[in-house]
């Protein structure tokens, strides 16, 4: 026989078992299931802070012990930065130096910004970890980019969809409708199957009823985990990524 | 242009893993040489999978995004053993019958990584030498090197069909 047909009979003999078969089955459905239940709670979490004028996007993050179950973020309702912070400035705020861009290529210029407390939280409600980061918002005539910059310790893993890559980083692209609505509001069933689906995420609180589209590049680079983020904005998912870019190469 | 990443439902993911998981086990198990590395980077496949949710044009489609997934997880688990680590090369005996058989599959086992791949996807997936460069993202001359070591090293025979393809090759370029 040859020593191909040889080889070719003897691979035929490799077979995964039905165990092992099951047991990836079961492992990749359990993972999925957490998976979808952690980015409707981080989703929820993103629509919320938005309105509180900060973002962060498609985020799936694993603990060493566990999965983070959730992220609470909170900051001032003023913005503390009315102008770019210096390094030294940062560093004394949040420990770190973010990446500093007075204005990004496209125009978009250094309007204001944030300090925020994170607190990661695993699923009996313990933090596990606490920072805190950055937001800083850029305009261009009435259009608003929403850049956040986070820097922690657990192993990161961006949802959403890769849209870019280069040299070892990837950037991911998500979009959602955010409906805004009262305390009281009562969902439809229309309402609940756009939940379900994940086509609509729900934020609790404001006087009226309204809808925000909300889309964003994320990406991770050096452990921290960047965002380009716009509710209602004018850039498209291309544009959000040429911004992406810039930031990569002033972060080296 | 709005990008909505849809987690895939239970049953989809258990179509994909009915499908492909026993055909990605041989080509982890080739590369990493057990059963349990060659599981858990079956099981690390299908996780990107549910993460990522791509969209394929069509099973073939398919199929390659999980062979080249799968290869660059075998690649990252080879490169994190330390070059003193040995090579547990026990579990070949549960699937071997004959001395042969278990002769041939260690010759195969002790070819490096990159040249291991490109025999296994030739041989036993079936794909030619582009469709191979396609799904690894590397060039066909690469493609044709490797297989040509990997021959070399194995000492395995021509066939008049590859020596055919290798023949128009050379015809192609004069």
């Amino acid at each position: 026989m040859m020593k191909k047909e040889e080889y070719i009979k003897a691979m035929d003999n490799i077979e995964i078992s039905t165990e092992v078969k099951q047991r990836i089955l079961n492992n990749t459905i359990k993972t999925n299931k957490s998976k979808e239940r952690f980015n409707m709670r981080l989703r929820k979490k993103i629509a919320l802070v938005a309105v509180a004028a900060t973002m962060v996007l498609g985020v799936t993050v694993f603990a060493a012990t566990g999965i983070v179950s959730s992220w609470n973020a909170s900051s001032s309702s003023n913005y503390e930065y009315k102008t770019l912070p210096t390094a030294k400035q940062s560093i004394k705020d949040i420990g770190y130096e973010p990446c500093l861009i007075e204005e990004f290529d496209n125009g978009y210029i250094f309007k204001d910004g944030s300090i925020i407390n994170n607190t990661l939280n695993d699923d009996s409600n313990t933090a596990v970890e606490k920072f805190k980061s950055v937001s800083f918002r850029y305009q261009k005539n009435d259009d608003k980019v929403i850049f956040s910059q986070d820097k922690y310790d657990y192993e990161m893993e961006l949802a959403g969809d890769i849209i870019y890559s280069d040299n070892g980083i990837d950037i991911y692209y998500m979009s959602f409708t955010n409906k805004l609505v009262p305390g009281d509001y009562k969902l439809t069933e229309e309402d609940k199957k756009a939940e379900a689906s994940g086509d609509l995420i729900f934020s609790y609180g404001t006087d009226e009823i309204s809808i925000s589209e909300v889309k964003g590049v994320s990406w991770n680079n050096d452990n921290v985990q960047y965002g380009l983020t716009q509710i209602d904005g004018n850039l498209s998912a291309d544009d959000l990524v040429e911004m992406a870019k810039e930031v990569i190469a002033e972060s080296k | 242009m709005t990008h909505q990443s849809v987690r895939p439902s239970d049953d989809e993911i258990e179509n994909i893993v009915a499908n492909y998981s026993n055909m990605l086990f041989k080509l982890c198990f080739s590369v990493l040489c057990n059963n349990a590395d060659a599981e858990d980077a079956v099981s690390e496949t299908f996780i990107k999978y549910i993460t990522k949710s791509p969209h394929f044009k069509d099973e073939e489609h398919k199929k390659a995004w999980l062979i080249r997934v799968s290869t660059n997880i075998c690649y990252d688990i080879c490169r994190s053993r330390k070059r003193s680590d040995f090579i547990n090369i026990d579990d070949l005996n549960n699937y071997c019958s004959t001395e042969q058989e278990h002769n041939i599959l260690e010759e195969v086992m002790q070819l490096p990584s990159k040249y291991k791949t490109v025999i296994h996807l030739f041989y036993i997936e079936g794909y030619k030498s582009d469709e191979i460069s396609k799904i690894l993202s590397i060039t066909p001359a690469a493609v044709r090197k490797r297989l040509q070591y990997g021959r070399k090293m194995l000492k395995m025979e021509y066939e008049k069909g590859c020596y055919d393809e290798k023949r128009r090759i050379y015809q192609g370029n004069g």
